[in-house]
């Protein structure tokens, strides 16, 4: 008989990503109290190291997958992809929650995060990534929540968050729209748009999502959207640290469009791996689909790298052997031409096995890139090294085994996956709250 | 054609799509640096006005408010006599040198026993000739009659151009 532990399956793999999260965990409270220094090798020269490109840059971009299958499902009307929804929502909430557990990691001064719900800094792009990560987080946790409800059969909570969750999303929406701008004009605007575009889904008017309000949806597109591109945007202020081969004017852009494939790329991985830990049937029918989504954002964001390339004429620096540019191949080899070329083969592309190791290289092809962006393309004006310390791996190795961990945990208790799902109007209580809704 | 040749084909294709995008731009940015090329070539002067901007004689700034140039280039115009004499200046409490003003006043002294026959502008073309060249030419301005230069001072001689001119 196989033992298990909160219902997850007790194997070598499980057991392993206990030890590292425990190993990881321990790391980071040995941490707070001896110092970021001593855990480490973060300097003058180098305050943003491995942690930001690793756990913020790659972390938010590999958590895309929850705004790009929303917005392929409920705004572009791709209904099929429905069984993708509840997983990669899931993903991409832990995902925020573990990339707030490292960045008070990699906070110097933690304990004043806060501060910027409280002090409005317009001129930094950090004030806006953070702002935006809470709102969607706060999005995300509520996004998650018919699966609760689902879970312990609380039907009227359900009916009664359907009722509430989009005037929450307006209420959110609202309430940064006047943290950024501080205009009260700006704010009647937006308030009056979204509360008529609710106003015509409950008329009818405007189609209904009978399964999730379509104003949280939006918003959760909004602000996903909006903090990707902003996390590009840091860099612009280091024209003079960042390698030409990275900086570029559009690097929001660039940042937005890779995290766009690489959330498609990590819906596949997840779902793949999913199926298989929990011994269900991989849905390839619907993973070819996302393949053709994945190959289409590939080419785009191996299109528009291009042209940025071409038209600030780096291409010289591209074909000089120095580190910068051996870590540009390693990136756009690994990440964009070798998967692209792959997806391209017909019997590749059809094959579950090779969509799933195409998928595998975008999403290393992006980490490689945001630690290229984050480290090895910096130089430092101090003239000071970095190299990551080897318990900066160890606590992000662990950040990441900790959350895969909570994610098994989550599927194996709770109905995360398409079968499971209790019908929308299957209780009597519910169809009544629904009905009001609607 | 099975799979694995075809992903080779596809490979090949998309990463020459990539490499053929990138020559486009090398190619783009030499016709724009040829297309900014002076119509006329760079000629020896321009040359000389990269390598050595300037030649100023830093003796002329410290000294000759006092003393007239005439007493810099007379016949005790010799290597122990000038470096007496500068530091007897030294010493003045109203000419103070510090050390690294000291060593300019010796090179724009030494330039200047050069600068009895030739201009300064003539001076700089130094800059565009090799060390050895700069030597030869210099040898031979020491070996004409009426030189007043020893031929072992010659280094000193190149490493005041060093110091004063940047060569």
């Amino acid at each position: 008989m196989r033992r298990s532990v909160l219902n997850v399956r007790l194997s070598i793999g499980t057991l392993a990503l206990a030890a590292i999260a425990v190993v990881g965990i321990g790391l980071a409270l040995y941490r707070f109290f001896s110092g970021i220094g001593a855990v480490s090798n973060l300097n003058q020269g180098y305050p943003w190291g491995f942690w930001i490109g690793a756990d913020v840059l790659a972390g938010i971009a590999l958590a895309a997958g929850g705004f790009v299958v929303a917005g392929l499902m409920h705004m572009f009307g791709g209904e099929r992809y429905h069984p993708l929804v509840r997983p990669t929502i899931l993903t991409a909430f832990l995902g925020y929650l573990l990339f707030v557990v490292a960045l008070m990691v990699d906070l110097g001064r933690p304990w004043t995060i806060w501060h910027m719900i409280i002090y409005w800094h317009h001129e930094s792009p950090m004030f806006e990534v953070g702002w935006c990560v809470m709102m969607y987080t706060t999005i995300l946790f509520m996004e998650f929540l018919p699966v609760v409800f689902e879970r312990f059969r609380l039907d009227r909570p359900y009916a009664i968050w359907m009722n509430a969750a989009p005037w929450v999303a307006i209420a959110l929406l609202v309430l940064f729209t006047f943290a950024m701008t501080q205009s009260v004009v700006w704010v009647l605007a937006i308030a009056a748009v979204l509360i008529a575009f609710e106003w015509l889904i409950r008329l009818g008017i405007i189609h209904r999502d009978p399964r999730m309000p379509t104003m949280l949806l939006m918003a959760g597109i909004i602000f996903s959207t909006l903090h990707q591109s902003s996390l590009g945007s840091l860099f612009l202020m280091v024209p003079h640290k960042l390698n030409h081969i990275w900086y570029s004017p559009i690097l929001p852009i660039s940042f937005f469009v890779s995290a766009v494939a690489a959330g498609v790329a990590m819906v596949i991985v997840e779902s793949t791996a999913s199926a298989w830990y929990f011994g269900r049937k991989v849905e390839e029918e619907l993973l070819k689909d996302v393949g053709h989504v994945l190959t289409w954002a590939i080419f785009f964001t191996l299109a528009l790298r291009t042209t940025d390339l071409v038209l600030r004429g780096v291409g010289t620096e591209l074909l000089v052997f120095n580190t910068p540019s051996i870590a540009f191949w390693i990136e756009a080899l690994v990440g964009l031409i070798i998967p692209l070329a792959l997806l391209l083969t017909p019997q590749f592309a059809t094959s579950g096995r090779w969509l799933l190791i195409a998928s595998l290289m975008v999403i290393t092809g992006l980490v490689i890139n945001r630690m290229n962006v984050a480290v090895v393309g910096i130089t430092s004006t101090y003239g000071a090294t970095y190299y990551p310390h080897w318990i900066e791996v160890a606590i992000t190795s662990g950040i990441v085994a900790a959350g895969v961990l909570v994610y098994l945990v989550i599927c194996s208790n709770f109905p995360v996956f398409a079968h499971e799902h209790r019908r929308p109007a299957e209780t009597p209580e519910l169809a009544a709250g629904l009905a009001a809704h609607a | 054609m099975d799979s694995r040749n075809r992903f080779v084909v596809v490979f090949l294709t998309v990463l020459n799509a990539f490499l053929t995008l990138l020559l486009c731009g090398l190619v783009r940015d030499t016709r724009n640096d040829v297309g900014d090329l002076k119509q006329v070539l760079a000629t020896k002067q321009d040359l000389v006005n990269v390598a050595a901007p300037r030649l100023t004689l830093f003796h002329e700034e410290k000294c000759t408010t006092c003393h007239s140039e005439r007493r810099f280039a007379g016949d005790h115009n010799v290597r122990g006599e000038i470096e007496r004499a500068v530091a007897h200046m030294g010493q003045m409490p109203d000419a103070p040198f510090t050390q690294a003003e000291t060593a300019k006043i010796h090179a724009s002294l030494e330039i200047f026993r050069c600068s009895q026959c030739h201009d300064l502008d003539q001076l700089r073309r130094l800059a565009i000739k090799s060390p050895a060249e700069r030597m030869r030419i210099i040898g031979e301005m020491i070996a004409r009659p009426g030189s007043r230069i020893s031929p072992d001072e010659t280094a000193r001689i190149l490493r005041a151009f060093e110091q004063m001119a940047g060569f």
